[in-house]
């Protein structure tokens, strides 16, 4: 058992200064021409130091699954290149031991020509893993995925969800002692997820490594049990699960809405909000959205006094305010237990993870004095499509389901051009 | 990392131990273990290899067809325009047949060249997301061109079939002297990949390489004896001719297959010593800039 030591580690990249100006008018670039053939300039445009990754010293120890989080370009992918040894640090080091291995997106490591039996070796290959090894395991490979009667057929005669089981199994079962997921830790539908989290937890027992960029902070919050927060390529906080996914959300909280109010008020003399909870069509509480149907977000308050109120929903996902959406009127309620309710139609939600910041004003009458109360993520939930099989990586763009997926509408029309 | 380490962190993704201490350090790996690591990955280059050839061809209608018609229809034209149309000399041999060997030597060079230039930029997906010897790359992007020169021995046949009962005669020998051909495509494939472990390089930084090297080629094949023999070459100027490494091996070549020319000793000595250094200095200068290349994809 063996811990992970990040130690300084650096990645600096240099960009090109010139790919970041604009080309310029004919009469400059004519001009840059003559400098280049008059040798006054280089060849080379003028370079920019940008460090992806910087002063990243941190410690992981055998059974972590570390999370980590940041908003794009803070280098969380660039630290899983440096680890894959894809590319090299420009300062610091990493020390670890035994065998390091990336969860790959589908159609990278794996030809669709062949049978998993080759498959399964020529991915063990590229990890550099022997053949005799590779053969020992294929058994348990395809025992694990559930595909022992596949074996010998073509991969392009697979479904989707066939094709992610067995590339985690593969990745799982090398008996890595440091995995990195980028993303695709998330994909498959729950019950395989589940499966992949118990082979995951397992192996942490005996000493396993996982490294899981994501930006579904659900997915992080559920699976990781500590998780790195990276800002512009430096460490801005480690620590456990909620407390650094709440105070990174804060913060891109706090960006979208600096300084508006009081953060975090869930009450005041007038009102106090209790809780969120999302009901179906009929108003009963449900854990996951039928994206076919209408449900409702409801905010529960208890109001201790007569007063108006006016709901509002900030609805994220994967780490972005999809919308934020706040009631035209205030509504007057008197003392008593209300569900402020706000109805999402069918046919919007995509089929991700949905995390509902909810807040409340309050407005005693007669004054005109505000108060805002706010539950930061008072509520998470799945939304999905009772038809449509869950979404796996086929084309390693993961990124291709939107934030939102309405239905809107199309319509062709003859366009009459005048001649 | 210095090469101990080097060879121990390889170690780590080989090696049976399952808990071998590994370090990453912005020193990159040294040449001697990155040829060791090379060997260890060796199974690699059949993957690639036939990953490139598939993609190649995969989007293709007529797979099977380009296989044939691309190595083929430009030598139809070659042969009409410089035995037809020009009539130059083929050393006694129907022009088609004396094209046709001297191509297929020398076509491992122009196609494989562009293979290997664009081997690491094809490859970009996997190579950004998973550590391999880069090396693999360029080693395998050759393989396109070796299914190409299958094609040419086959029309070599076909060719030498038409003859044989057109003419009644069997132009192609058999003998010993094949393993000089053998030895000759060797050493053509060893000069492809050496200036192919540059150009690769450059390739990913700029994408007009391929550009380049397309009409760089079309041009070094008029320095090289493959449309006109070397006995068109006045005896006082051979050494100018072979001052192109890759003319001793193509001339070698068509010795060993035809028959005609000479066995050129010397030059194909001076050419195979001067390629084997020249693609071990080009194998050192790709190892030193996989890193950034890399970082370039």
């Amino acid at each position: 058992m063996h811990p992970l030591i990040l130690d300084n580690l650096g990645k600096r990249y240099d960009v090109e200064a010139a790919a970041e100006s604009p080309p310029g008018t004919f009469r400059e670039r004519l001009a840059r021409w003559r400098d280049l053939l008059l040798f006054r300039r280089g060849l080379r445009p003028a370079k920019k130091e940008f460090w992806a990754v910087r002063n990243v010293s941190l410690t992981v120890e055998p059974g972590t699954i570390l999370g980590i989080i940041g908003p794009n370009g803070a280098g969380k992918t660039t630290l899983l290149k440096i680890l894959a040894r894809v590319t090299p640090p420009t300062e610091g080091r990493a020390t670890g031991h035994g065998r390091v291995v990336s969860l790959l997106e589908m159609n990278a490591g794996f030809n669709p020509e062949s049978s998993a039996r080759e498959n399964i070796l020529m991915n063990a290959a590229l990890h550099g893993i022997s053949k005799a090894e590779a053969l020992a395991r294929t058994r348990d490979i395809l025992e694990w995925a559930e595909l022992e009667e596949f074996a010998d057929q073509p991969l392009k005669h697979y479904s989707s969800g066939m094709a992610v089981r067995l590339g985690f199994s593969v990745a799982i079962n090398m008996n890595p002692q440091v995995l990195l997921a980028d993303e695709v830790l998330a994909v498959g539908d729950m019950a395989f997820q589940e499966r992949c989290m118990q082979a995951v937890i397992e192996s942490g027992k005996r000493g396993l490594i996982v490294l899981f960029v994501s930006h579904d902070m659900e997915a992080i919050e559920r699976v990781c049990n500590r998780v790195l927060w990276l800002h512009k390529g430096q460490v801005q906080k480690v620590g456990s699960p909620d407390e650094v996914v709440a105070d990174y959300e804060d913060a891109v909280w706090a960006h979208f809405d600096a300084g508006a109010f009081e953060r975090g008020r869930r009450s005041s003399r007038f009102a106090a909000i209790r809780g969120a909870k999302l009901l179906s069509s009929a108003g009963r509480e449900i854990g996951a959205a039928n994206v076919t149907e209408d449900v409702f977000i409801a905010i529960e308050i208890e109001a201790f006094k007569a007063v108006a109120v006016r709901g509002a929903v900030d609805l994220n996902a994967r780490n972005q305010l999809v919308f934020r959406c706040e009631d035209a009127d205030f509504r007057r309620v008197t003392a008593g237990f209300y569900q402020v309710r706000l109805r999402i139609p069918a046919n919007l939600l995509s089929d991700i993870s949905y995390t509902a910041t909810v807040s409340v004003t309050t407005l005693r009458e007669g004054q005109t004095r505000e108060y805002r109360l706010i539950a930061y993520n008072a509520l998470t939930f799945m939304a999905f499509h009772p038809e449509r099989e869950a979404r796996v990586a086929v084309k390693g763009k993961l990124g291709k389901t939107g934030l939102m997926a309405p239905k809107l509408e199309w319509s062709i029309e003859e366009h009459h051009v005048a001649v | 990392m210095s090469q101990s380490e080097a060879a121990a962190s390889a170690g780590h993704l080989t090696g049976a131990g399952d808990l071998q201490p590994w370090v990453i350090e912005p020193i990159q790996t040294g040449f001697i273990a990155a040829v060791r690591e090379f060997w260890s990955y060796r199974r690699l280059l059949m993957f690639f290899a036939r990953k490139i050839v598939v993609e190649r061809y995969k989007k293709t209608t007529l797979g099977g067809f380009w296989l044939i018609a691309r190595p083929a229809l430009p030598l139809v034209l070659n042969v009409i325009i410089f035995g037809a149309i020009l009539g130059v000399a083929s050393d006694g041999l129907p022009y088609a047949m004396f094209f046709l060997v001297g191509a297929s030597a020398w076509m491992i060079f122009q196609r494989g060249l562009l293979r290997v230039t664009l081997s690491v930029d094809s490859q970009a997906g996997l190579a950004k997301k998973l550590y391999f010897p880069r090396l693999i790359l360029p080693f395998a992007g050759i393989a396109p061109a070796i299914v190409d020169f299958l094609v040419y021995i086959l029309l070599m046949i076909v060719l030498a079939l038409i003859y044989l009962v057109k003419d009644g005669h069997w132009y192609l020998l058999f003998g010993p002297r094949l393993l000089l051909a053998l030895y000759a495509t060797f050493i053509i494939m060893l000069m492809t990949i050496g200036v192919g472990l540059i150009t690769t390089v450059y390739q990913v930084r700029h994408a007009e390489v391929r550009f380049v090297i397309g009409h760089f080629t079309g041009f070094w094949m008029f320095l090289t004896p493959v449309v006109y023999p070397m006995s068109q070459i006045p005896g006082s100027m051979h050494w100018a001719v072979y001052m192109n490494p890759l003319s001793a091996p193509v001339e070698t070549f068509r010795w060993a297959i035809l028959g005609v020319g000479t066995l050129p000793v010397i030059p194909l000595v001076l050419s195979s010593v001067g390629i084997v250094l020249f693609t071990v200095v080009s194998a050192v200068f790709f190892n030193r800039s996989q890193g950034s290349t890399v970082d370039e994809l």
